[in-house]
C-alpha cells in the first residue's frame, strides 16, 4: 500500500524457514496474526500449516470457527491443522511411543509423587515441547507419514515464550545422562539451523508493545545469534490511509472547529480522547519502522473497515497482509 | 526485609488476614491493568485506609503510572497522609498510607533464605548453585505462580494492611495464579521431597521399618529416573533441597494460606478489558475459567469505553462519514470510525453478555503514560471502586 510496506515484504525474499514462532506479550493479537499468516500459507500458497500453541486453552481454532483442539492436531481448514501442546502427553508419546519405554513410564514416570517433580523441575516441559517440535520437523513423516510444510507456532505469553530458546542451555549445566542428553543436543540443533527455525514478533502499535518489541529483539539475536524474520504490527492504521505512515493526524479547520463547539462536554472530550487514541497509534507505528532494520508488516485494523465481520472471515481479510511475502 | 520485621513473621491465623481485603487484578497486555490497579490502590489511602500494591507486571509499569522512582520487591511507604494533606479526606482519623512493590521473586527468594539464616558459608554455595540460579530464573520467569508466596508475606509483614492490590501479568495465564496455586504447593509438600532429600545424604539411621519399606519402594523410582536424566541431577536436587529446607516449609504455609485468602469471599477479581477484539476474548475466557473454578467473586471493568450516551448524542452522529478505505486524510478515517465505534460497542457488549460490566470511560489526556498525576489515579480510582 505505502512505499514503507513494499520495501517492508520486498526484503523477505528468499524461503521462509519451516517452524516459525510467533512471539509477543499477552493480548497484542497473537493468536490472530498466528491464524492469519496459517491461513495465507495454506489457502494462498497450498500449503500444509500446522499451528502449534502452548495454551490453557485453543485460542486459534476458534478465530477459524473451528472446534476446539487438543494435543492432537486437528483440520480445522482445509490444509490447516491445529494443536495445543500438553507436557504430559508429550512425555507420554516420548516414552511410549517413542523410545518404547511403556514399563517405565506406568512404573515410574506416571507415579505421582514423580509427576509433580517433573511439573516443577526447570526446563523439562520446555524441552519435550521443543522435542515434540522436533519429532513433527525430522521424524514424523517417517514414523507416521505425517508432514507439514508449514509450522507456525503461537509461543506462549509469558515466561516460556523466549525461555524455550534458553532450554538447551539450562538442561546443560545439569550434567544429565541417558536419553535427555541426546533429546536436548538434537533440539539446539534445530534450533540453531536457520533454514528451520525463524522468529516473528507479534506487537501493536502502542507505547509499551513497541517498548518491549524493542526490548525482544536484541534478545532474540542473543538467543539465536539471528534477527527475527520480521514483525507483524495488529491494528495498525496505515494500511488504511492513502498516505501510510506519512499522514498527518491533524484535521481540517472546518471539521476541527465542529468537533470543539460540541454542545455536550462529555462528546468533546470523548471525541478528542478518540482522536488522540488514533493520532497515537500513526505515532507509535512510526517510531517502530524507525527503531528497527527488520520489515515490519502492518495488519489493518478490521475493525474500523469492517466491525461486524469476525471469525474466518475475518481472518481471510487479515492473511492479505502477507501477500507480498515470498514463497 | 529487615530482622525485626522477620520476628513478627509467625504463622498468621486464617481469620487474621482476612482483615486485610485482597483485590486482583486481571486481563490482558495494554488495557490498562497498571494504571487502574495504581488509581484504586490511590484512592483508597487517600480515604484513610493502609494499603499495599502489588505489582506483578514484567513491564514495570507501575513506577511509571505512579510518577516514583524506583520501587522494589519489599514494599515500601510510597505515600502517606501528612506528606500531602490537600489531597487525601480530611477525617480526623486518616490514617491513610500505600506501599507498592514491584514483584521480583528471585529478589524475595534471596531475601526469605537470609532471613532463616543459613550456617556458614551454606549461603554463598546456595546461591551459586547451579540449580538455585536455574530455578531463581524459572521463578523469574513464573512469576504468577509463586506470587500468592509474596502476597501471603504481606499480611506478615505489614499486619495493619487493610487492602493488598495485586495487578497481575498480562494474559490468561495469569489466571494460573488463582486457581492453581495448589499445583506448586503439590511439589513443595509431596514425598518425593523426602526422598531426593535422603537421597542425597539425609537422615537413614532414624529410619523404622516402614519408612525403610517406601524408601526402598522410592530407591527403585529414583534409579530409573537416574536412568534417563542422570543420578547427577537427582543428586544436585536434594542437595538444594537440604539446604532450603526451612525456606521452603514457610513457602508451603504462605502458598496455603494464600489459596484460602484467594478463594475467600470478599476478595474482589477484578478482569479488566479495553474495546478490543483479543482483550474481550482474554476477559472472556478468565472469566469462564474462574467459574469454573468455583470463583464467582469476579467483575469485568470496561476500560476507555466510549459510553453509550456519545452515540446518542445527535451532533456526534452528525459527523459520522463512511469512507473508501484505503482514506483520503487522517480525518475521514476518524470520521468512519466514530460510526464503526458504535457497532464495536454493540459486538462488544454483546460478547460480554450476562457479565457483570462496569464501564470506565475513555478520558482524554490519561492515556498519556507518565503524564498522570496522583488526583487524577484517585479520580480514576473513584470509578474502579465504585463498582465494588
Amino acid at each position: 500500500m505505502t512505499d514503507q510496506n513494499q520495501t517492508d515484504t520486498e526484503a523477505q525474499q528468499g524461503s521462509l524457514p519451516v517452524v516459525i514462532f510467533f512471539l509477543g506479550k499477552g493480548g497484542v493479537g497473537r493468536s490472530t496474526a498466528a491464524a492469519s499468516f496459517a491461513y495465507d500459507r495454506s489457502v494462498n500458497h497450498h500449503e500444509k500449516v500446522l499451528v502449534v500453541q502452548w495454551s490453557i486453552k485453543d485460542m486459534v481454532s476458534p478465530l477459524l470457527d473451528g472446534k476446539e483442539a487438543g494435543h492432537k492436531h486437528v483440520e480445522v481448514l482445509p490444509g490447516l491443522f491445529v494443536m495445543n501442546y500438553n507436557a504430559d502427553e508429550a512425555m507420554r508419546e516420548y516414552f511410549v511411543e517413542h523410545l518404547n519405554m511403556g514399563m517405565f513410564y506406568r512404573f515410574v514416570l506416571e507415579n505421582q509423587q514423580v509427576q509433580k517433580l517433573i511439573h516443577a523441575a526447570p526446563g523439562l516441559e520446555e524441552l519435550f515441547f521443543l522435542g515434540r517440535l522436533f519429532w513433527l520437523v525430522e521424524l514424523a513423516k517417517e514414523e507416521r507419514g505425517i508432514h507439514f510444510d508449514r509450522i507456525i507456532i503461537d509461543s506462549p505469553a509469558t515466561g516460556h515464550g523466549t525461555a524455550l530458546f534458553g532450554v538447551a542451555a539450562t538442561i546443560s549445566r545439569f550434567k544429565l545422562q541417558g536419553p535427555l542428553v541426546s533429546e536436548t543436543t538434537r533440539v539446539a540443533g534445530m534450533l540453531e539451523d536457520a533454514a528451520k527455525v525463524g522468529t516473528a514478533i507479534v506487537t501493536l502499535p502502542e507505547e509499551l508493545p513497541v517498548e518491549e518489541t524493542l526490548e525482544m529483539i536484541p534478545k532474540i539475536e542473543a538467543d539465536l545469534n539471528r534477527p527475527p524474520l520480521f514483525i507483524l504490527l495488529n491494528r495498525s492504521l496505515t494500511p488504511l490511509l492513502l498516505g501510510g505512515i506519512l499522514t498527518s493526524t491533524q484535521f481540517s479547520n472546518e471539521f476541527n472547529n465542529r468537533c470543539r463547539s460540541l454542545t455536550n462536554p462529555t462528546s468533546r472530550i470523548t471525541i478528542e480522547a478518540v482522536q488522540g487514541d488514533l493520532a497515537r497509534r500513526l505515532e507509535y507505528e512510526k517510531k517502530l519502522r524507525e527503531s528497527v532494520s527488520i520489515p515490519v508488516i502492518a495488519m489493518p485494523d478490521q475493525m474500523i473497515v469492517a466491525p461486524d465481520i469476525g471469525g474466518v472471515h475475518r481472518i481471510a481479510e487479515l492473511s492479505k497482509s502477507f501477500a507480498r511475502v515470498s514463497q | 526485609m529487615t530482622k525485626a520485621s522477620n520476628e513478627s513473621t509467625r504463622p498468621v491465623s486464617s481469620q487474621a488476614s482476612r482483615k486485610t481485603r485482597l483485590h486482583i487484578f486481571l486481563g490482558a497486555g495494554g488495557v490498562g491493568k497498571t494504571t487502574l490497579s495504581a488509581s484504586l490502590a490511590i484512592h483508597l489511602a487517600f480515604q484513610g485506609r493502609k494499603v499495599g500494591l502489588l505489582s506483578i507486571d514484567p513491564a514495570k509499569r507501575l513506577k511509571t503510572a505512579l510518577g516514583a522512582g524506583d520501587i522494589d520487591e519489599s514494599g515500601q511507604i510510597f505515600w502517606q497522609k501528612g506528606h500531602d494533606n490537600k489531597l487525601c479526606s480530611k477525617e480526623q482519623n486518616n490514617h491513610g498510607q500505600l506501599r507498592a512493590a514491584i514483584l521480583s521473586l528471585p529478589d524475595s527468594l534471596k531475601r526469605w533464605i537470609r532471613d532463616e539464616g543459613l550456617e556458614g558459608d551454606h549461603e554463598e554455595t546456595l546461591f551459586s548453585h547451579p540449580l538455585f540460579q536455574t530455578v531463581a530464573e524459572k521463578i523469574a520467569s513464573a512469576t504468577e505462580t509463586l506470587a500468592p508466596i509474596r502476597m501471603a508475606e504481606w499480611t506478615e509483614q505489614f499486619q495493619d494492611t487493610d487492602d493488598l492490590i495485586i495487578d497481575t501479568a498480562p494474559g490468561i495465564h495469569a489466571v494460573d495464579f488463582l486457581i492453581r496455586p495448589e499445583r506448586l504447593l503439590a511439589f513443595f509438600d509431596s514425598k518425593i521431597l523426602e526422598w531426593l532429600k535422603w537421597f542425597a545424604g539425609g537422615d537413614e539411621e532414624s529410619a523404622g521399618f516402614i519408612q525403610k519399606m517406601v524408601r526402598g519402594g522410592a530407591k527403585q523410582i529414583l534409579k530409573a529416573l537416574g536412568k534417563v536424566g542422570g543420578e547427577n541431577i537427582l543428586l544436585s536436587l536434594g542437595e538444594l533441597l537440604l539446604m532450603m529446607d526451612k525456606v521452603m516449609f514457610r513457602m508451603v504455609d504462605r502458598l496455603e494460606e494464600a489459596r484460602q485468602w484467594i478463594r475467600h469471599e470478599s476478595t474482589d477479581i477484578v478482569i479488566v478489558c479495553s474495546p478490543r477484539d483479543d482483550a474481550i476474548s482474554v476477559a472472556r475466557e478468565l472469566s469462564k475459567i474462574l467459574t469454573e473454578n468455583g470463583m464467582n467473586q469476579s467483575r469485568i471493568l470496561l476500560n476507555r469505553s466510549i459510553p453509550e450516551s456519545f452515540f446518542d448524542d445527535q451532533e456526534v452522529t452528525g459527523l459520522y462519514q463512511t469512507t473508501e478505505f484505503p482514506a483520503d486524510n487522517f480525518e475521514n478515517l476518524f470520521r468512519h470510525y466514530l460510526q464503526s465505534a458504535h457497532s464495536i460497542r454493540k459486538s462488544i457488549m454483546a460478547r460480554l453478555g450476562e457479565t457483570k460490566v462496569t464501564e470506565v470511560p475513555v478520558l482524554s489526556g490519561l492515556e498519556e503514560a507518565g503524564d498522570l498525576r496522583l488526583e487524577e489515579l484517585d479520580r480514576l480510582g473513584r470509578s474502579v471502586r465504585s463498582s465494588v
